[in-house]
């Protein structure tokens, strides 16, 4: 700060937006722009003094040699003149009826005091006052000044032609300038403080809009809701004025990824319906427990909650200890409430404003046409699933030997294909080739299917077409057509000798030799019109023995590794429905496809075998 | 953090307002721009710790200043965060010639990018993202 000001001014900090300057100072003019006013106008041999709209003085200029500085600090009798000035001056509304003359002052004509209002949203909240010696040879006024103040007069005399004297006709533009330059800078410090508030405003709606990018950046399908709302609320923490951010999902808002086929829905635990993060989030059961207290009404559907005063409410009551503010933004459905988002306890001073609601809204919003993009997702997968399900199953009836084969399948191939680490949706879509894998023996007779003993040629003949007939089937459905190569070659065997096309070695699609293992497997793991199931032992001999004849030999001693014993168990128990089927991973690596190439496997030699379990 | 001095360069004010603004409130020094020519003669004179500076200004681009900035012993290690618009992307020649640390789209967020400039100043423990992991 210039030296030389008495500070007074507290300018407005910048988290105060809008807020109306204290009646104690006279802003707009901050201390900074009166000192350069002051530093201006001595130079032109004016005294400046700056005063609130009560006659209190705020900063004057204290630099100003002996002259003004004995008046002033003298018996003070200039000091309470200027005062009551300041005062009359504040107190005409507008400048219209300003008192007496203008300049004025009781020492007219040897010393001249000018006025120059700070005017702000229409009212006068300070005054500066210039002063000037206008008189080369002081005369009566100059004289009573001194006395009035116990100043030696030839020294006052001396000192004030030192200081500088302002020549009479000087003092009508002066005071005019005077007038002039105080608005300017108070002009000048109101823009200042508006930049201000704007950058400030601009800064948060950057924050915001990079938030709601961000936001709808998260939401692509599929993914567990709550693991998107974690990010979501991450997101609303850093970039909110809440503590505390939180997001509940009711049963019908989490049960949506909950895959309920064929089955009762069961209830998602509370780390599947509830998500918090913040120094304020009171934890879990905390959130949920807030949530039912909100007790939202399906009939008023209220768009937000707003509660400043929670500690307050009754149905709080509970929380009173750490809530104090409470914004909750229910997230409608047309069928009812899938969940709400909470904002809990304003980290700033004040309150949860429109603002915050308006934010928390706009992702609110997000959130509900994720949920719903995401239910409907779901039932989609759901019904593709279970419609699937129940066409291979309706296959596996044919013959009564074969129930359960391609369920049990499907899962074998994906377990192989974990083993030899293939990308999770990659795992996923070979779940889908294993279990359409027999799709063909649709076209194949029941009579062939069900015959206890040895086939015919004939009867070969009509067994081996089901593969190409298979392929022909799905070839019609685009999601599917990246698993045909599975689907056909399934039969095929790496010495040649297999069909529909007699490949040989890595010219067989990998989803083909894979799918080969595992049905091979479960055919010999079960019972057969044509034999019963073999011993556990017997099968994995055989599994040897054909190992690089009949199977991929290095696939071969993967699924020898992997615990046999248990992974039939499970495949069992899993043919009657698979509960844990990743629906969304199988569905969604339909848009990349399905590599039927080899890459996969290229590191076969080094993929170590994942356990079974 | 103190001594620290950041050089922010736009034409458009009010980026320059708002990026200043949350600089200075971290207790940064900060010097402001409003082309690439005052900018480099602000590097030049200031020596500046960082410079955050638009793609597109008048009399020289950002990437102009950059590459000017590189043929300058004085100037040449000053690290650089450039603001670009959306879709405008910079080629890896333009990374490798320069001294850009990092590319942030325009509209940015402001704690972004006081997060970056932590990061670059080594003033957080978090990693800076290896050259190559732009996102322009």
């Amino acid at each position: 700060m210039a030296r030389g000001i008495i500070v007074a001014i507290t300018t407005p900090t910048t988290a105060n937006t809008g807020r109306l300057p204290t009646t104690e100072v006279a802003w707009p003019v901050t201390d900074q722009s009166f000192a350069a006013l002051v530093e201006q106008w001595r130079k032109g041999h004016v005294w400046l003094s700056l005063w609130n709209h009560e006659g209190r003085v705020v900063a004057f200029d204290e630099d100003a040699g002996r002259f003004w500085s004995s008046l002033w600090n003298g018996d003070s009798r200039f000091r309470a003149d200027l005062s009551s000035l300041a005062c009359r001056m504040a107190a005409s509304a507008d400048n219209k009826d300003a008192p007496d003359s203008n300049p004025f002052g009781p020492w007219m004509p040897d010393l001249a005091v000018m006025a120059a209002p700070v005017r702000h949203r229409r009212r006068i909240v300070g005054v500066v006052l210039g002063a000037a010696v206008v008189s080369h040879s002081p005369g009566e006024a100059f004289d009573r000044l001194c006395s009035q103040n116990s100043l030696d007069r030839e020294t006052a005399a001396r000192d004030a032609q030192q200081f500088g004297v302002l020549e009479v006709d000087e003092v009508d533009r002066t005071h005019k300038l005077l007038e002039f330059t105080v608005n300017q800078a108070k002009v000048h410090e109101v823009g200042e403080q508006e930049i201000e508030v704007l950058t400030e405003n601009l800064e948060s709606t950057y924050e915001e809009l990079n938030l709601i990018y961000r936001v709808s950046g998260m939401m692509g399908l599929p993914q567990k809701p709550i693991e998107m709302l974690g990010r979501v609320v991450a997101e609303l923490l850093d970039v909110s004025r809440a503590a505390g951010v939180a997001c509940v999902l009711t049963e019908h808002g989490a049960m949506n990824y909950h895959a309920c086929r064929g089955g009762v829905p069961s209830v998602p635990r509370i780390e599947e319906r509830v998500v918090q993060v913040g120094a304020g989030a009171p934890g879990l059961d905390q959130v949920e427990r807030m949530y039912a207290s909100l007790s939202l009404s399906d009939s008023e559907r209220p768009a937000h909650v707003l509660m400043n005063d929670a500690s307050q409410r009754p149905e709080l009551r509970w929380s009173s200890d750490w809530l104090q503010h409470l914004l909750a933004l229910p997230l409608w459905h047309e069928k009812g409430l899938m969940g709400v988002l909470l904002a809990i306890n304003c980290n700033d001073v004040g309150d949860f404003t429109s603002v915050d609601v308006q934010l928390f809204r706009a992702v609110a919003d997000r959130i509900t046409a994720f949920l719903e993009n995401q239910r409907l997702y779901d039932d989609l997968a759901d019904l593709l699933m279970g419609l699937l399900h129940a066409l291979v199953n309706a296959i596996d009836a044919k013959d009564p030997y074969t129930c359960g084969h391609s369920e049990r399948v499907a899962f074998l191939s994906r377990r192989l294909a974990q083993a030899v680490n293939l990308p999770p949706p990659q795992c996923e879509r070979i779940y889908l080739a294993g279990l359409m894998h027999d799709v063909g023996k649709i076209g194949v007779p029941d009579a062939v299917l069900g015959k206890p003993g040895k086939l015919t040629n004939e009867e070969f003949d009509a067994m081996r077409k089901h593969p190409e007939v298979g392929a022909r089937i799905l070839s019609r459905v685009r999601q599917v057509r990246d698993l045909i190569p599975g689907i056909l070659c399934h039969h095929e065997r790496v010495d040649g000798r297999g069909y529909p096309n007699k490949l040989a070695g890595q010219d067989i699609p990998l989803l083909g030799r894979l799918i080969c293992l595992a049905d091979c497997f479960d055919a010999m793991t079960t019972n057969r019109t044509y034999r019963a199931a073999l011993p556990l032992s017997a099968v994995i001999a055989e599994i040897r023995r054909c190992a690089g004849t009949q199977f991929d030999p290095q696939l071969a001693e993967v699924f020898l590794k992997l615990d046999l014993e248990s992974l039939m168990q499970e495949a069992r128990e899993c043919a009657g429905g698979d509960p844990n089927i990743g629906y969304l991973g199988a569905l969604s690596a339909g848009i990349t496809g399905l590599s039927t190439s080899d890459d996969g496997l290229r590191s076969l030699q080094a993929a170590r075998p994942v356990n079974g379990g | 953090m103190a001594d620290r001095k950041i050089l922010v360069c736009d034409d458009e004010p009010h980026i320059l307002h708002v990026v200043s603004t949350k600089l200075r409130n971290a207790g940064y020094e900060v010097f402001t721009a409003a082309d690439g020519e005052e900018g480099f003669e602000l590097a030049k004179q200031h020596g500046p710790d960082l410079i955050i500076t638009d793609y597109q200004m008048p009399m020289l681009s950002g990437l102009e200043l950059c590459a000017k900035m590189r043929g300058d012993a004085a100037t040449q290690a000053i690290p650089v965060i450039m603001l670009t618009a959306r879709g405008f992307s910079l080629n890896a020649g333009d990374l490798s010639n320069t001294n850009i640390r990092k590319v942030l789209p325009k509209p940015f967020s402001p704690r972004e990018i006081l997060r970056n400039t932590k990061e670059l100043l080594g003033e957080e423990t978090t990693k800076v993202a290896p050259a190559g992991m732009f996102e322009a």
